[in-house]
């Protein structure tokens, strides 16, 4: 995800997966490599519009995913319902097999995520 | 004459929102012209603090007609607004307004959305029928009158300090930014147990109490430590803390306050309420304001 223009030095975009699962401890988080981010982007270029409101996660165990990059970008993934929010634009659209979704937490490192996220999907 | 529609129906996205003038806005307000009075039974309360459809609201931007408010709202096809209590002169300008062909018709949702509308207008009706004639009161329980008030907003609303502050701080009312950990401002470590983390925490000032039985103590205000028991690596702990109106209330990490558990009942008992995965009750403990340091 490079972007230049003429004159300014070349600037990676880097991007962070995470997964909303303590309450305590900090959140397990992890780099995603650029391949992947950039399935995930072109995914997302496919989802609908999601229409009402979100589903709501419960208050402790599994909240969901998270993917944010350096340029300030995020996005939120549960339950079928993808969020990104970049400056103050928020747009949600439907993750209906929840491969978006799936797809980040995949992406977590060995022994990354807690035992009770294995049935959240 | 120009007026503002809005289908009042999101939580989290901008409503659709809509400007019309000129004769489209005439014809509109004329159909909305309050006609008949509506009877008692029919004067049911307009809930706005749910979720989905819940009407849609008229603001008039400039000259105002006679007979409607400057703001007013057509939901279930009553018009309810600052004297208004009637049905409109058009029995459907509700279904107008909420249809593809309405006043909406240029932000061009897709069929799809509509039918979603058509369900939610449904699910309002009904939900007008059930809604109580009183707001639900929590059943009557002993104040705590030296606990911190539940203030939801302040915690959620600064991304800083949503973010930034999890169960421990908000158990102890503490704001650090920092995701405080028990036993860090102290250099006492845990790992995660009951048994440590107790003390880690009474490292930091919080007073073990483990037999008040739910009650208010007379200073300070209580907290309850819970673990979600697993291998050393993936275990975590969290707060809870006792409220003024003697309910309990929680902050799940860096995700908002909230006084419901994870089957959305107000926590009366932490030992008792849906935890999730934290099944093991610990402790309570007691805070004393101005007695702790976290980090």
């Amino acid at each position: 995800m490079a972007t230049s223009s003429s004159g300014e030095p070349t600037r990676v975009e880097k991007w962070r997966g995470g997964a909303s699962v303590y309450s305590g401890r900090p959140d397990p988080e992890w780099d995603v490599d650029q391949v992947l981010v950039k399935r995930l982007l072109e995914m997302w270029e496919q989802l609908e519009q999601w229409h009402g409101p979100p589903p709501q996660p419960p208050g402790l165990g599994y909240r969901g995913v998270v993917l944010w990059s350096s340029e300030r970008k995020r996005f939120s993934a549960y339950e079928g319902a993808v969020k990104l929010t970049a400056g103050n634009s928020v747009l949600v659209r439907r993750d209906t097999g929840r491969d978006f979704e799936r797809l980040i937490l995949q992406s977590a490192p060995p022994n990354t995520l807690p035992p009770f996220v294995a049935g959240a999907l | 004459m120009a007026i503002r529609i809005t289908l009042d129906m999101f939580s989290g996205l901008p409503n659709p929102q809509v400007v019309v003038d000129g004769d489209q806005a005439n014809e509109i307000l004329r159909r909305l012209r309050p006609d008949s009075e509506l009877g008692l039974s029919e004067r049911l309360p307009a809930p706005v603090s749910v979720l989905g459809y819940r009407g849609v609201i008229i603001e008039q931007l400039d000259r105002k007609v006679r007979d409607l408010p400057s703001t007013f709202r057509v939901a279930n096809g009553h018009l309810i607004g600052e004297g208004l209590r009637h049905s409109p002169r058009d029995e459907g300008v509700e279904d107008f307004l909420c249809s593809p062909t309405g006043p909406f018709r240029p932000l061009q949702l897709p069929e799809a959305a509509w039918i979603d509308i058509r369900k939610q207008i449904l699910s309002y009706a009904k939900l007008r029928q059930e809604w109580p004639r009183r707001p639900p009161r929590e059943s009557r329980r002993r104040r705590c009158e030296c606990a911190p008030l539940y203030e939801p907003a302040w915690w959620n609303n600064d991304l800083n300090r949503l973010w930034h502050n999890n169960c421990y701080n908000y158990s102890t009312n503490y704001r650090t930014d920092t995701f405080a950990q028990p036993g860090r401002a102290s250099g006492v470590t845990h790992n995660v147990t009951c048994p440590t983390t107790t003390p880690a925490a009474v490292a930091d000032g919080l007073i073990n109490t483990p037999g008040p039985k739910n009650r208010c103590p007379r200073e300070g205000h209580l907290v309850a430590l819970v673990v979600y028991p697993t291998t050393a690596v993936f275990r975590d702990y969290h707060w809870y803390r006792k409220g003024r109106n003697g309910y309990w209330t929680h902050k799940p990490g860096g995700t908002p306050a909230t006084n419901v558990d994870n089957g959305g009942n107000l926590i009366s008992d932490p030992r008792t309420a849906n935890r999730g995965p934290y099944t093991i009750f610990c402790t309570f403990m007691v805070v004393m304001h101005g007695h702790i340091k976290l980090r």
